[in-house]
């Protein structure tokens, strides 16, 4: 089964926009709220380990 | 199979009759007994695994289900509230099976057919799905499609967002039960077919399509059963509103908050035999037709 060119980039294109939209768009948005504010915002964020009784 | 291939092991293996010192041993697969079947001692041990991790609880949930009697369970999952739970999770999973079934279909295809850069990375975002906790994929589109959406998109509290909250976390499945088949197909007879004068349509229809079917089937039955069970990825982003975008998870949690246990098992009962039934159904249909395309070969 060979495909033309044309058929092939729309296939591909199609594929390709359905993941960008339902994985990678979604993921880098929230990425960049994370990091929005800066890697220290995002650190601070961070809850610090409670030290050990022990 | 891999009985099959064991069995076969055991056979090769076996020695003539006789008490013959001198002739080869016979040398039998770890739990396969003289007549190549598996031995009674893992049998029993596939059997106790499987029933204190699956069988058990089912039995449990069932018995809890019915602690009021067949009319407090048929009451308890025809209730309004409890059907139309279960519609909207079947509906939407439904819709969200078939999707998968095209959309995976075609992003196998091109990951096996097609050539272009950065195809690995787009490759190894199919698992990532299954890479994040569900609740982060529930973060993850309400980002996106929640009431701060950077796009102007606003899917939260609406059946639109589980459903996408339900293809985000089902996306592996069939693509990850077609690709390993494309890769394994035949080729040379695309090519008989091309030759024939078949066109591209008629080939994919009548030549690649059948050899598909039990994988898309069986990927397309899996992302049915993962969607209609699914708590974490819709608990955010489904708006958890009564009648309208309540999944069956959502009421069975509601239902253990408000102290109805029983009510919450006849749901989860009725949830595990849709899926079950389903699974079946899928099963047999991909097995008639992986049997049609072995006759035809």
């Amino acid at each position: 089964m060979k495909l033309s060119t044309g058929a092939r980039i729309a296939l591909r294109t199609v594929a390709l926009a359905y993941l960008i939209a339902l994985v990678a768009i979604p993921i880098a948005t929230i990425l960049y709220r994370t990091f929005e504010p800066g890697f220290g915002a995002f650190w601070a964020a961070i809850p610090p380990r409670q030290p050990s009784r022990h | 199979m891999t009985m099959t291939a064991t069995r076969g092991a055991a056979d090769s293996s076996a020695a003539p009759s006789g008490r013959d010192s001198t002739k080869p041993r016979r040398h039998r697969p770890l739990g396969v007994g003289s007549a190549g079947r598996v031995s009674g001692l893992t049998l029993g041990v596939v059997t106790l695994w499987l029933s204190v991790i699956v069988l058990l609880p089912l039995a449990a949930l069932t018995a809890a289900s019915f602690a009021d009697g067949p009319a407090a369970f048929w009451a308890a999952i025809t209730s309004p509230a409890a059907l139309s739970a279960l519609v909207t999770t079947v509906l939407i999973s439904a819709v969200v099976a078939v999707l998968n079934v095209v959309t995976g279909t075609l992003i196998a295809w091109v990951l096996v057919r097609d050539d272009f850069p950065g195809k690995r990375i787009v490759d190894a975002l199919i698992d990532l799905p299954f890479a994040l906790p569900t609740i982060v994929a529930s973060i993850v589109l309400l980002s996106l499609y929640g009431p701060n959406s950077p796009i102007g998109v606003h899917l939260n509290a609406t059946r639109w967002g589980v459903l996408v909250a339900l293809a985000f976390v089902t996306l592996p499945f069939v693509v990850r039960s077609v690709q390993p088949v494309l890769i394994e197909v035949d080729r040379d007879v695309e090519q008989a077919a091309a030759s024939l004068g078949a066109g591209n349509w008629t080939i994919f229809r009548r030549v690649v399509l059948p050899t598909l079917a039990p994988a898309i089937i069986s990927g397309g039955g899996l992302a049915f059963a993962r969607a209609i069970g699914e708590y974490g990825s819709v608990v955010l982003i489904g708006g958890n509103i009564p009648r309208e975008t309540q999944v069956a998870s959502q009421y069975i949690q509601q239902q253990i908050e408000i102290d109805r246990p029983v009510n919450a098992a006849a749901v989860s009962v009725a949830l595990l035999a849709i899926s079950f039934t389903t699974l079946l159904l899928l099963r047999f249909f991909a097995g008639r037709s992986q049997d049609r395309e072995e006759r035809a070969a």
